[in-house]
């Protein structure tokens, strides 16, 4: 017990170890109980990933030249190439909350137009990806992974005077409850599959099997405690025992699918000192969790907003975030548009790795939306005007691409975020700011 | 003529809850007093009363006129509404004319006399929901008394269900869920194979972050050195022998660079105690520094030379890790800097929050630690080990595989017993033991047999909840619990955990039922660490919010001065404080009016106490009575009854209505606007206390807020974060002086206290029943009262100790009892 004696240990401190190292599974390695496998055969799962990059875009290098069909790829969205057809880059579209940093990720999918004012006041809108959490809520085991590279902020304020909060994550469950976004794959991992140690068949099954027993048995005792009960005194014996049936529900449809062979990954021990091999588990994770219909919800940075990593690994040693403050000197520019293109780059694997996963009738790739970019352009400025922003994936059958659409009339990313629900099949609306939808299937003159 | 449209909110006991209707007030009569004092409880209802209270008018669902009172014992649950009332003193409403105090005491008494005389004769001990689940605190407690591993499972669990100001207890708001049931199979799966020290799945890295506004600039725990500084210090069960990596990270500030780079220091790598590794840190950043700051023109961006801002953000706290080779078990990791005796020259800026950190501070001040990473084990050594935890489960180990089942059945029995806190049956000892066959097969060995068995155990419903089965013979419309349910109720109620063997051992010889050895069982358990323990954290964190303590946000341009240290050592003094007063078995009234506390440094400086240094917590005579003393005047209390950025008197006063008088005041009616009026800018300010006289204006505040509002102002000489103040946000001189709805005169805290203290029955009543509910898992009902009012008039010979209201209870009808199936 922590109490007096072990009370110098910060409580919270010891909840954030413990909570970091015995994780909250759904349950032990209970593997893909494939919730909705039947439903996604006969309808498609439409999946939705946010992959967000901090600190704008050396825009110079970003913006395709020529609109419409007619465009050509720029220095960085060049390693994007292979998905060109499937690829939709918009122009001209505003950030609808800009302050600093702090409205760069803090309105990226909240479509916010407004935050806090200390750095104790933590405000903004629900955002887009926890709209669709709760609509697949009670289809997959997951609501919504939120991810990210960075370890979380927990106290403090990061831009200007506000809250760490924003910079930190891009998701909100609420107006006043931004979501941690977890960095550790191993938190992670047994987020997803619980703890057997591995998504191997043989484990999965043989925890199936004792957790299976172990139910029956409790049934058991159940039914008996309920006939010793008076009537009025058998409501809390019904909740148990209709949590118990709900279980075993979940089991059984895990065990229909425990011949299903996914990719066998180990449980990481944590996080790995290496950004590419930190990213590469990331990016499996995302993966599994998707092909595995576990989630169909997932929101990513790269980069937690202001991120200062450098890059020496590609010869760019400076930090990101001063860097990209680079005063319009043609130089640094050339060298912050390395960080941007090296981060599509990174991307691109991630996208050849959903293209050939296959799902239903076609791939992962051609079932998912996915929202890229940055909720700034110009960092030097802390420009919220025309923000460096592309739709990738097939959307099913909902996206258009091979498009870059310039928008001519300033419209606000929360529209943008209103008419991807629209396509995502869960209209709603309003998203935070929102005055109304975005034309990205007829825009005039494209 | 005036005509008030809702007088909901003219009931501060709370117990009226419906009816709103209009009532006319003859202004003539406003002020009028009294000609005569009434000699009976008839005489008061019909002098006071009567004039709203009648069958015709039936003012909030209230008719007295009916009523006898002199036989109030006929309809207690009305009767004791108005004790209610007559003992806040909160009715007839403002401006109407009203008893004075002695009176109010008087009646009040003498309709309780006739109630507990009633209730005496035929005693109603109300019925606790038949399945108590046991909550998250109970749970790691159990979990700690079975296995003898201390693991927090809390972060694991659902959150309890609780309403504020209640308890995480109640048997009817505690729900079972999917979600609970999915925890729970986790849970006892990891509970159980850390306990029989199985080795886990695979090596795991645990991440222990120190928040960042936690000051590292002092000695941070007990478990580290003297001459430390800063750093943490980690209990950590290190699940079987093998090699483990600590690694630590340093702090960074906003823009990732490590702090106090600038010079030298060591920082030591302990395991319990010992000097693992002595690494030095900082001192070798080579190049031009980032500029101070990136506003203006000038150089291109604002970051240092590539090997400066290399060294700040990626190598300055490379390669701080080191293997350990603990045994397994619990062991103490700890890691701290050196402390230096010299300080930089020049003069510090003061300590700043929000950006924190400021620049200058950031290369010259100190390196912090930010995080410490557990990682392992690697090469795990394969053999099994002793630990506290096997030693507590492997009571025998079997010869031969022949041997196993009689071991297990041993091992089994034996911690069912307590788990269901009952004899187990033949049946479901050999229904564990089908489960030790079946992890033995999968396992391959005894031990995870056994495992098997215990995970099992702990998914048992009669492990989870507390089952009260009507005894079927009672014709009564009470019955007294079995000896069993009694010692679950008591285990539960002073350690928050299951019986120890002895009091089972008592229980199962049907010893309880004699009021000597349930007394003496009392004193045994009291005496016993948990008691304490479980009391001060389960009960009084709860009654006094210290739970909320660390949820305190707080304007850091008003109050530099806050930091996380701070909260957490408010929460601290309250604990030790509460826990010395406890252990101790002094008298409640202490509570409210000691001369004494617990301070550290940091927390003597924020009080005003000099002569105190270091960051452990010692027992302090108070050197500013007037200012300090008592649980009103502590930080935990002060600071969670304020605003980010004001005092607010109306929390304040809430809160000791609540839960220091016992009083509870009900929720604004529906449908007022409860905003104060927007503060306008570029006028002098007004004080809260000018701002507040708009509840004394709206008479449908006015008859909450004239008992509410004058208990805050006597605290005004603490601010948000309760520190002591002469000033107040206004900037005007404080006036902690105020005069409540009955004419007494408070100044401060001294006057304050001497209105709680006044009638000395009235807070050892609100501990009684604030300890009553908690003890016995359900809200106290107005058939409660009569028990509550025995047990406080029974202990008033002891001086109100503890251990006479805990006697006093656990001897109780409602704790002792259960009343039939209505």
């Amino acid at each position: 017990m922590t109490f007096l004696t072990g009370k110098s240990l910060p409580r919270r401190t010891v909840l954030r170890g413990l909570g970091a190292s015995l994780s909250l599974p759904l349950l032990d390695a209970m593997l893909p109980a494939f919730a909705s496998r039947a439903h996604a055969a006969t309808t498609r799962a439409h999946r939705f990933l946010a992959f967000y990059v901090p600190n704008g875009m050396a825009m110079e290098y970003w913006t395709p030249k020529g609109e419409g069909r007619d465009f050509q790829l720029s220095p960085i969205l060049e390693p994007l190439a292979p998905f060109r057809n499937q690829m939709l880059v918009l122009s001209g579209i505003n950030a609808s909350w800009n302050y600093i940093h702090a409205g760069a990720s803090g309105s990226f999918l909240t479509g916010t137009t407004r935050g806090g004012r200390n750095e104790v006041e933590i405000l903004a809108d629900v955002s887009m990806d926890q709209l669709l959490a709760r609509h697949f809520a009670n289809e997959t085991q997951v609501a919504s992974l939120e991810l990210s590279m960075d370890a979380p902020a927990n106290a403090g304020a990061c831009t200007g005077i506000l809250s760490c909060a924003y910079t930190h994550t891009i998701s909100w469950r609420s107006a006043t409850q931004p979501l941690p976004m977890e960095y550790n794959p191993r938190a992670v991992f047994e987020r997803l599959f619980g703890d057997s140690g591995s998504t191997g068949r043989a484990e999965r099954e043989a925890r199936l099997h004792q957790q299976k027993s172990l139910l029956d048995s409790v049934n058991a005792k159940l039914a008996k405690l309920r006939q010793e009960l008076g009537v009025q005194d058998q409501a809390k014996v019904e909740q148990y025992t209709e949590a118990v049936r709900d279980i075993e529900r979940r089991i059984q449809r895990a065990e229909q699918q425990s011949n299903v062979e996914l990719p066998t990954l180990e449980q990481p021990q944590g996080v790995p000192p290496v950004f590419e091999d930190h990213l590469a588990l990331m990016f499996d994770l995302q993966l599994l969790a998707f092909q595995s219909d576990l989630t169909r919800v997932i929101t990513f940075m790269i980069g937690k907003e202001q991120s200062a990593r450098p890059y020496p690994q590609i010869g760019v040693p400076e930090a990101h975030h001063p860097l990209s403050h680079h005063n319009d000197v043609a130089e640094i520019i050339a060298r912050l548009s390395q960080i941007n293109r090296y981060h599509t780059e990174l991307f691109s694997k991630q996208l050849a790795k959903l293209r050939a996963t296959p799902d239903g009738d076609g791939s992962l790739l051609d079932h998912m939306t996915i929202m890229y970019g940055s909720g700034i352009s110009n960092s030097t400025r802390h420009s919220g005007q025309n923000l460096p922003l592309m739709l990738i994936g097939g959307g099913a059958g909902r996206l258009d691409g091979g498009r870059h659409l310039k928008y001519t009339d300033k419209p606000s990313i929360a529209n943008l975020l209103v008419t991807l629900m629209d396509k995502l099949d869960v209209p709603v609306e309003k998203i935070g700011g929102s005055t109304g939808k975005l034309p990205l299937d007829s825009l005039a003159g494209v | 003529m005036r005509r008030l449209t809702s007088i909901l909110a003219l009931f501060v006991g709370g117990w009226i809850a419906t009816a709103v209707s209009s009532v006319e007030i003859r202004a003539g009569q406003a002020q009028r007093t009294p000609a005569t004092t009434p000699s009976s409880p008839q005489a008061l209802v019909d002098q006071y009363c009567i004039t709203c209270h009648n069958q015709r008018l039936r003012t909030a669902g209230l008719a007295l006129d009916t009523l006898d009172p002199a036989h109030p014992s006929a309809n207690p649950e009305v009767w004791e509404r108005v004790i209610g009332k007559l003992r806040a003193q909160s009715m007839p409403p403002p401006g109407r004319p009203r008893p004075d105090a002695a009176t109010y005491r008087t009646i009040a008494t003498t309709i309780e006399r006739e109630i507990d005389q009633g209730w005496a004769a035929h005693p109603k001990p109300g019925r606790i929901g038949a399945v108590h689940r046991l909550n998250r605190t109970e749970y790691t407690n159990v979990v700690h008394d079975l296995f003898a591993l201390d693991l927090d499972v809390r972060p694991l669990l659902p959150g309890d269900e609780t309403a504020d100001g209640s308890f995480d207890n109640l048997a009817d708001a505690l729900s079972i869920s999917t979600a609970h049931l999915e925890r729970y199979l986790s849970v006892a799966r990891q509970v159980t194979r850390t306990a029989t020290g199985l080795p886990p799945t695979s090596p795991r890295i645990e991440t222990f972050d120190i928040p960042i506004h936690v000051l590292q600039d002092d000695r941070q725990s007990e478990d580290l050195p003297f001459g430390s500084r800063g750093g943490i210090a980690i209990p950590y069960n290190f699940p079987v022998q093998g090699e483990y990596l600590v690694k630590v990270r340093l702090q960074r500030q906003y823009q990732d660079y490590l702090k106090g780079m600038g010079w030298p220091q060591q920082l030591d790598v302990r395991l319990d105690g010992k000097l693992v590794k002595r690494f030095t840190v900082g001192g070798d950043a080579k190049g031009r520094p980032a500029a101070l700051s990136y506003a203006g023109d000038g150089e291109p961006g604002f970051a240092g030379d590539p090997e400066w801002e290399k060294y700040m953000q990626l190598t300055g706290d490379v390669g701080l890790e080191v293997r350990v080779t603990p045994d397994a078990g619990p062991h103490v990791v700890g890691v701290s800097f050196v402390r230096e005796l010299w300080e930089p020259e020049g003069l510090p800026h003061p300590p700043q929050r929000g950006r924190t950190i400021a620049n200058d501070n950031v290369y010259m001040g100190y390196a912090n630690v930010g995080a410490v990473q557990i990682g392992g084990p690697y090469k795990a050594a394969g053999t099994v080990q002793d630990t506290p935890s096997r030693r507590a489960i492997f009571v025998c180990q079997p010869r031969s595989q022949s041997d196993e089942h009689a071991c297990a059945t041993t091992i089994l029995s034996k911690i069912a017993r307590r788990a269901y806190r009952r004899p187990v049956t033949k049946a479901e000892v050999q229904g564990l033991l089908e489960f030790f066959d079946q992890g033995r097969q999968d396992g391959h060995n005894f031990d995870a047999g056994v495992q098997l068995a215990l995970e099992r155990v702990l998914v048992d419903p009669d492990f989870l909840l507390r089952v009260y089965r009507d005894q079927s013979a009672a014709k009564a419309d009470a019955y007294r619990l079995s000896d069993l349910e009694v010692a679950s109720r008591l285990s539960f109620f002073l350690w928050s955990s299951v019986p120890d063997d002895h009091l089972l051992d008592l229980a199962e010889g049907k010893q309880l039922a004699r009021p000597a050895a349930l007394e003496r069982e009392v004193r045994r358990m009291l005496a016993d660490p948990r008691a304490t323990r479980a009391l001060v954290d389960g009960f009084a964190a709860q009654w006094l919010n210290l739970r909320r303590v660390s949820e305190v946000v707080v304007d850091p341009d008003r109050y530099p001065t806050y930091d996380e240290s701070l909260l957490q050592a408010f929460e601290r003094e309250t604990e030790l404080f509460i826990a010395s007063n406890l252990r101790e078995d002094r008298s409640v009234v202490e509570l409210l009016n000691a001369n004494y506390t617990f301070v550290n440094e940091r927390l003597a400086r924020h009080y005003g106490i000099p002569g105190i240094y270091g960051s452990r917590f010692r027992r302090v005579a108070l050197p500013n009575p007037e200012q300090r003393g008592g649980l009103l005047a502590h930080g935990s209390v002060l600071a969670t009854t304020s605003y980010p950025d004001r005092t607010s008197p109306v929390l304040r006063g809430k809160f000791l209505l609540n839960n220091i008088l016992g009083l509870p005041s009900p929720p604004p009616p529906p449908g007022v606007d409860t905003n104060l009026a927007e503060v306008k800018p570029n006028v002098t300010p007004p004080t809260i206390r000018e701002r507040l006289a708009q509840h004394r204006t709206n008479p449908s505040c006015a008859s909450c807020h004239s008992v509410i509002d004058p208990l805050g102002f006597a605290l005004e000489h603490y601010d948000a974060i309760g520190a002591w103040r002469t000033s107040d946000e206004s900037g005007r001189p404080v006036d902690a002086a105020a005069s409540t709805l009955s004419g007494a005169q408070i100044d401060g805290l001294a006057g304050l206290r001497g209105l709680l203290l006044a009638e000395p029955e009235q807070f050892p009543r609100t501990v009684t029943e604030k300890l009553m509910a908690y003890a016995l898992g359900r809200r106290l009902e107005y058939y409660d009262r009569p028990a509550v009012r025995a047990i406080v008039r029974d202990a008033a010979a002891s001086d109100y100790r503890w251990s006479a209201l805990i006697a006093g209870i656990v001897k109780s009808p409602p704790f002792l009892m259960r009343g039939d199936e209505q």
